[in-house]
């Protein structure tokens, strides 16, 4: 059992406020990833988390106990550093063996734990290693050995992956995937990789200038955004927003500006109390499609092509609707010019509204 | 030539050609009084004369070497008593001021260290009456372990500078890694820091060692019987006589600079990088 609960929990450094009233619980054995832009704060909640930054105010309990004033060794738990962190004079064995050592576990109890942990990470051979004779992957591994042996109740972990190569960080993302499911033990990930972010986390809580904006399953939050920041922080190529204003027409309501007319389905009745004011439209390019499919609620859109970007899985077309950007993902192969207007087909069941004045998502 | 001097593709050889000119008649400048130490150290009296001080020796004498080293014995013991402490006590507290500045900051401490460095521009001369007649009023006038407290002292500017720049290299997250490891304060410093700061302590130990040795200013003041004085202090009292024996005295002056020369070929070749290679991310 290690919950981690946060609690109105804030940090200022000096006049600066970093993370403001952050309410938030980690359950048992659950990953869950913080994910946010550059200086959101999301590295300073996990160092607080961790013990190595004050809370300013507020609370952060371990297992039910509160822990603000508990030094970070007496925390239940491990940390594994961006840049690793390793001790550099020290072997591998040694690197992993010195929490315990301080600790003052006896030299046989320090053996089995470091070796097992080796074991697990595939580290036997290079245990007589000095960090310097390793590659980023394997400091990286010996990084999490360091904090495995430890046994933590929590795992913190502060962009691991963000010092390697693209190829090796797939594989390491799948280790440490590998690894939560045999240790079992709560994970809280930080990374400002999207990516890393949906397919780690059980749960994503994003933040964004100090603010937690949601805390969600991946698939939930990629597919009902709280609010604007969301929806554009995740996908790649982003959501597409276009200003519309909502204008009704007998029984029906209409999304428009001076380059569309989209009707919108039914059923989106909050979408009334916005009749004849401004909202954002957000639809993700992936929603969009080239031709009309049959039985879908596709609403024709003409795009002028700017740029195209094959990705060989995938073509992303990027184009502008009047003076908007739009971009749509088109299946590999297709065929596009610069210069020419297309028309395109939005998935109306799929489109999302946000409030322009609060960001926030009208459902 | 060596390979560094040829001329890089695109370059004209003149100007390269012209340096070099330049650096070795600089080299031959300072060089050129260093020739007439050893010449005349190693000429017997009648022959050790300035009118004649750019001849080789007609005949080579160790005369000047025996008696420079009879009287310089004793004060080569005592330079020897006073220095090795004295730099190792100086580098192992700007070690730990060094470490203390810039990886366990608190509130005044960038304060602190910026006092600290102007012990550095104080000129000895302004504090030299002061300091003796404290150092009599305390009762370590006249002794080498008064000596070493002095420049242990005023070697704290420069050893807490080097430490703490060198330190301040080294990733924080060391620091930290150590705290959730469970090491505090001084276990970070023991079993982290110590053991990674070899690079400084040889570069602060040089620095140290030959300042030291070569100190006179506080040497002479400091300390008033042959039983105490320093190497410097001695060297000066064999120029003392009537008639000036050259030989003896660059005899005595080139005994007296081996010791740093041999510190800095022994600790020199420990001059190596990378101490931190592997750390972080390489």
């Amino acid at each position: 059992m290690a919950r981690v609960e946060l609690r109105r929990l804030v940090k200022r450094f000096g006049d600066t406020l970093v993370i403001d009233r952050c309410d938030l619980t980690v359950e048992d054995k659950e990953f869950l990833v913080l994910v946010g832009p550059s200086g959101c704060g999301k590295s300073t909640l996990l160092r607080m988390i961790a013990g190595l930054e004050a809370a300013t105010e507020g609370e952060i309990a371990i297992d039910g106990a509160r822990v603000n004033d508990v030094a970070p060794k007496d925390r239940g738990i491990a940390m594994v550093f961006q840049n690793y962190a390793l001790y550099p004079h020290m072997r591998v064995y040694d690197n992993m063996a010195f929490g315990l050592k301080m600790r003052g576990h006896d030299k046989a109890d320090i053996d089995r734990r470091v070796r097992e942990a080796a074991r697990v990470l595939e580290l036997e051979p290079l245990l007589a290693r000095k960090p310097s004779q390793l590659s980023g992957g394997q400091r990286q591994r010996v990084a999490m050995g360091r904090a495995i042996v430890r046994q933590p109740k929590v795992f913190l972990f502060d962009e691991p992956l963000s010092n390697l190569d693209a190829k090796l960080r797939v594989q390491m993302r799948l280790e440490i995937k590998r690894l939560h499911e045999r240790l079992a033990t709560t994970i809280i990930y930080v990374t400002h990789d999207q990516v890393e972010a949906m397919t780690l986390a059980d749960r994503i809580a994003l933040m964004d200038k100090g603010v937690l904006q949601q805390v969600a399953p991946p698939q939930t939050m990629y597919d009902a955004p709280a609010n604007r920041f969301v929806a554009g922080f995740l996908g790649s190529p982003g959501m597409n927003f276009v200003p519309v204003a909502i204008e009704r027409d007998g029984s029906f309501f209409f999304a428009k500006n001076e380059s569309l007319a989209l009707p919108l389905a039914e059923g989106v009745a909050a979408l009334s109390a916005f009749e004849g004011k401004q909202v954002v439209l957000g639809v993700r390019p992936e929603d969009v499609h080239l031709t009309q499919r049959e039985d879908k609620p596709d609403h024709a859109v003409d795009v002028s092509m700017r740029l195209i970007e094959p990705l060989g899985s995938s073509v992303v077309l990027f184009g502008e609707v009047g003076p908007h950007p739009m971009a749509v993902a088109a299946p590999p192969g297709t065929a596009a010019r610069v210069g020419v207007t297309r028309t395109v087909y939005v998935d109306m069941s799929k489109v999302l509204f946000f409030d322009p004045s609060t960001g926030e998502r009208i459902s | 030539m060596s390979a560094n001097a040829a001329a890089l593709p695109g370059e004209a050889a003149w100007p390269r050609f012209l340096a070099y000119a330049l650096l070795a008649t600089f080299a031959l400048f300072f060089v050129m009084p260093v020739y007439v130490m050893l010449a005349t150290s190693l000429k017997s009296l009648e022959e050790a004369q300035s009118s004649t001080m750019w001849a080789w020796p007609a005949a080579l004498s160790l005369d000047g070497y025996r008696a420079a080293f009879g009287s310089l014995s004793r004060g080569l013991i005592n330079s020897l008593l006073l220095t090795i402490p004295a730099t190792l006590l100086s580098s192992l507290a700007g070690s730990i001021n060094g470490y203390c500045l810039s990886k366990w900051k608190f509130r005044g401490s960038n304060t602190l260290f910026t006092l600290l460095l102007f012990g550095m521009f104080i000129p000895y001369q302004s504090i030299l009456i002061p300091l003796v007649k404290f150092m009599q009023t305390v009762g370590l006038y006249n002794s080498l372990f008064g000596l070493i407290l002095v420049h242990v002292v005023y070697g704290l500017p420069i050893t807490t500078l080097i430490f703490r720049n060198y330190y301040a290299t080294i990733p924080d997250e060391l620091v930290e890694a150590g705290r959730i490891d469970g090491a505090g304060l001084l276990r970070t410093y023991w079993y982290i820091f110590l053991p990674i700061s070899m690079p400084s302590f040889i570069v602060v130990a040089i620095w140290q060692f030959t300042n030291i040795w070569n100190e006179f200013l506080f040497a002479v003041t400091l300390t008033s019987s042959p039983e105490t004085q320093p190497v410097t202090v001695a060297l000066q009292n064999l120029g003392g006589s009537m008639i000036s024996q050259w030989n003896t005295q660059m005899a005595g002056a080139l005994i007296a600079s081996v010791p740093t020369l041999l510190i800095y070929i022994v600790l020199g070749k420990y001059f190596v990088g990378g101490m931190l290679a592997g750390s972080v991310k390489g």
